[in-house]
Formats: C-alpha cells, structure tokens, sequence
C-alpha cells in the first residue's frame, strides 16, 4: 500500500519536473526567439513594423556574430572570435558596419599577438575611415608597424597617442584603446623578441 | 497641477487656440506674434518657446499638423492607457516569460507612456531603448534599474521633438545637443543622433504606403534598424558610426551629437 503510494508521489513528482523542464525550455524558445525578432517596437504603424522588422533581422544578425566573437575573445577563443567576426563581415550591409568588422578582426589578431594580420587589416580600417574619425587609426597601424620591428618604445608612444586621439573624438571608446595598451606593456618581452628574430 | 505638458494644453484649450479634439482654431490663426497670445501665468516664460512651436508646427507639417496635434493631446491626458495597450502588446507577444536585455524602439508619443510603464514595472528588463522623434513630459526620468543606454534620434526639422524645449527646459534640456537624459537621477549612457533635414514623418518607411518621401523614410528606417541592433554595444554602435565610410556621418564636438546626413550614408551593392 505504502509502495504504491510512493509511486504516485514518485509519478507525480516525475511529472512536476517534466512539466517544469518543458515550461523552461519553452520559455528559452520564446526567449530566443524575442532575441531573433529583435526589439520591442512601439508607435509604428503595421506596415513601418514589418518593414523595419527586416531590416532589424538582418542587422541583429550581423551584430549578433560580433557579440558572439567578443565573448570568443573574452573567453580566449580567438580563432572562433575571427570566424565569427568574418560572419558578420559577409552580413554587413552598410559601411560603418563592415568598418565595426574590420576592427573587431584586427582586435583578435592583436591580443593573439600576431601583429602582422592585426596590421593588414587596421590598414583596411584606416583607409575606409572619415578624415574626422581617422586619427585615432593611424597612431595603431604606426604602433603595430613599430612592433613588428620589435621598437617597443615607439609602440608604447604611438599606442598612447592613440589613447589621446580617440579621447578627442569618443571618450566613451577609451577603455578599450587602454585594455590594448596594457596588452602591449604586458608583450613587452615578446615585442623585443622580433627586433632579434628581424636581424635573424 | 499635472505636468507642464497638460497645463500647456488646458492653456491653450482654455484661450480657445485649440479645440476639444486638438485642433488648431482661427483664434490662434490670428494671432500676429507671441505677445498677443494668452497663457496661463505659470507659462509666461515659455511664451516664445511655444508660440515658435505651433508655428513650426502649422508650417513644417502644414496638412498633417491637426492630426499631430490631436495624437499631442491624447498623448498628454491618457499616459497610463497608453501604457496599458503597450503592456498588452507586450504579453501578447512574449507571454509571462519576459526575456532579458531587450532592446526597446519607441517612436513619437509613445516613447513617454513606455518609460512610465518601465518604471511602473521595474521587472521589465530593457537594457536599452532608442527613442525617435520622442517628447517627454517634464519629469519624465528612467527610474527602472536595467536600462543603461538611450540612443535619442531626432531629425534637424521635427517640430514634435521641439516640444521638449517647452516641457523640460526647466531639466536642463538643451536643443543644441538634444540629450533628454543628462539630468536622470540614474546615469545612463545616452548617444544623441541628429538626422540632418528629416521632419517627424519622415523616420520610418511602410513599402505600401510610402508617402512623400519614401526615399529618405526607408533610408531612415535601414539606419535606425542599425542603430537599433547596436544599441545594447555602446563600442559596437560607436565604432559603427566612428567608420561609415561616405561621409555621411559626423560628430559635433561642442555638442558631443553624431550628426548623421543619409544622403551620403553608404551601403553595399
């Protein structure tokens, strides 16, 4: 008698917990499909909603591969951050976000230490930035230029004088151009290293 | 005494410039400058600043100005209806199981009662909202704690966004850089978007029904979907406009506004 009425608690907690689990996975459905649909949008007409709704997709598409290969990068990932950001590249339909890309690409290639790459494509930011906004660019293709010739000194001036320049025009950037600049001081040992392996 | 947005239309209904249903009279018409124009005492400093205002409306937005009116006044005495058909729409499309770090748009009118609403409901978890053409009511702060950047898009010519001179002056809203939110007893991050020559239409585009200028709609609509999609990444959305490589975006430094001419906006083939 006992036993049996275990098992209806035992069934009834079974049951609990599957309806829990299917409550929660539902939940992260809708979850994710919120996410995909993109933003609440209130004050449209029908018509407005459905069309900005499209162009909304294909933007949190595009942005989306970008966030994902920031956490990639937080997370040390840096081959997946570089595939993820080419995603996004080939999901960009205007130019500011091709640039964002760009950037994102160089930013990977330089925390892996591979100044090379890192300089190729700051290169191709550079050379597509606005005059207005340019100046914060060219300091960091001179400072990745200086490492590959392993001339710490000038990197660490030139990634400085980028840190003043992005300060002038978006201030709100700065962190990210220090988090680079502290990234160097700690290569420190591996920048002089290729002023050796040049002479090699 | 309700905010100055509701006083400014008791105002103005009371010296009959305007009518039951929101309408601009001939009384207002006739009027040859802002000297002539009654007002309620404690609106007298505002005198210029609203006159100027239903000028540009009358002017700027000729035959769609009594209707603009119209949705003014709904807008400023049914906050908490407008609030409750947001909520609605809300649970209809997402249920009880409310994601987290939403992205909100909100245009015009409706932006005002959707911050009341996410203050009301501070489980609501919007990270960040951008806000198109939007007037606030005076005192109209973001007091829910998961909201961390506003992205504030006006255009150059929209008299609606105007109406903030005369409701939040007194917060130190400046129309030079149009920031609604530097006052906020919370800090939020705000970017402040101006798009050059665009009036309160002309934001959003609808392919079958593309009114006058259908060109510059949709082009402001793609910008506004980018803009949108970025706005939960602050460095994301600067870089985004940092880079656009036409020309067609630039940054006041006076101001710290990004001023943003669509014409010259770039996009792939």
């Amino acid at each position: 008698m006992i036993n049996r009425k275990m098992t209806h608690v035992y069934l009834l907690s079974g049951i609990a917990v599957i309806i829990t689990a299917l409550g929660i996975f539902f939940s992260s459905i809708r979850a994710k499909e919120a996410a995909k649909r993109g933003a609440i949008v209130t004050g449209l007409s029908k018509g407005q909603v459905d069309y900005i709704q499209k162009e909304m997709n294909m933007a949190f598409t595009q942005q989306s591969y970008i966030d994902a290969g920031n956490k990639m990068l937080k997370d040390g990932n840096i081959d997946g951050a570089i595939e993820s950001y080419k995603k996004a590249l080939s999901t960009s339909k205007m130019s500011g976000e091709k640039g964002q890309t760009w950037v994102s690409i160089a930013n990977a290639y330089e925390k892996r230490r591979d100044y090379k790459n890192a300089l190729e494509w700051m290169m191709i930011a550079r050379d597509h930035c606005p005059e207005w906004s340019r100046k914060p660019d060219t300091e960091r293709v001179r400072y990745l230029e200086y490492a590959l010739q392993g001339n710490y000194e000038s990197v660490i001036e030139h990634a400085r004088n980028a840190v003043k320049e992005i300060e002038n025009i978006e201030t709100r950037l700065k962190d990210t151009y220090i988090a680079r600049l502290n990234d160097l001081i700690a290569a420190k040992e591996y920048i002089l290293s290729l002023k050796t392996k040049g002479k090699d | 005494m309700g905010t100055d947005a509701e006083l400014l239309f008791q105002s103005l209904q009371h010296f009959g410039y305007v009518d039951a249903d929101g309408n601009i009279t001939r009384e207002f018409d006739d009027l040859e400058n802002a000297g002539e124009m009654d007002l309620y005492s404690e609106l007298e400093s505002k005198r210029e600043a609203i006159y100027d205002f239903l000028i540009d409306l009358k002017k700027e937005l000729f035959d769609q100005a009594n209707d603009i009116l119209r949705d003014i006044v709904n807008w400023c005495r049914k906050t908490k209806e407008m609030a409750a058909q947001i909520y609605d729409q809300f649970v209809a499309e997402y249920g009880y199981a409310w994601p987290s770090d939403m992205t909100a748009l909100c245009y015009s009118g409706s932006a005002d009662p959707f911050i009341y609403l996410l203050n009301e409901m501070t489980r609501i978890d919007v990270k960040s909202i951008v806000l198109v053409g939007a007037p606030l009511k005076k005192d109209r702060w973001i007091e829910n704690a998961n909201v961390d950047n506003v992205v504030t898009v006006y255009g150059e010519k929209d008299s609606v966004f105007g109406l903030n001179l005369p409701f939040r002056m007194d917060n130190d809203f400046h129309p030079e850089t149009g920031a609604l939110f530097s006052e906020n007893p919370r800090k939020i991050n705000e970017t402040v978007i101006e798009l050059k020559g665009l009036g309160h239409q002309d934001y959003f585009y609808d392919p079958k029904d593309p009114g006058k200028n259908a060109e510059v709609a949709q082009k402001a609509a793609d910008f506004i979907a980018r803009v949108t999609a970025k706005a939960k990444d602050a460095v994301g959305l600067y870089e985004f406009l940092l880079r656009e490589t036409g020309g067609g975006v630039t940054k006041d430094n006076n101001t710290g506004k990004y001023i943003v001419d669509l014409d010259r906006v770039t996009y792939n083939d």
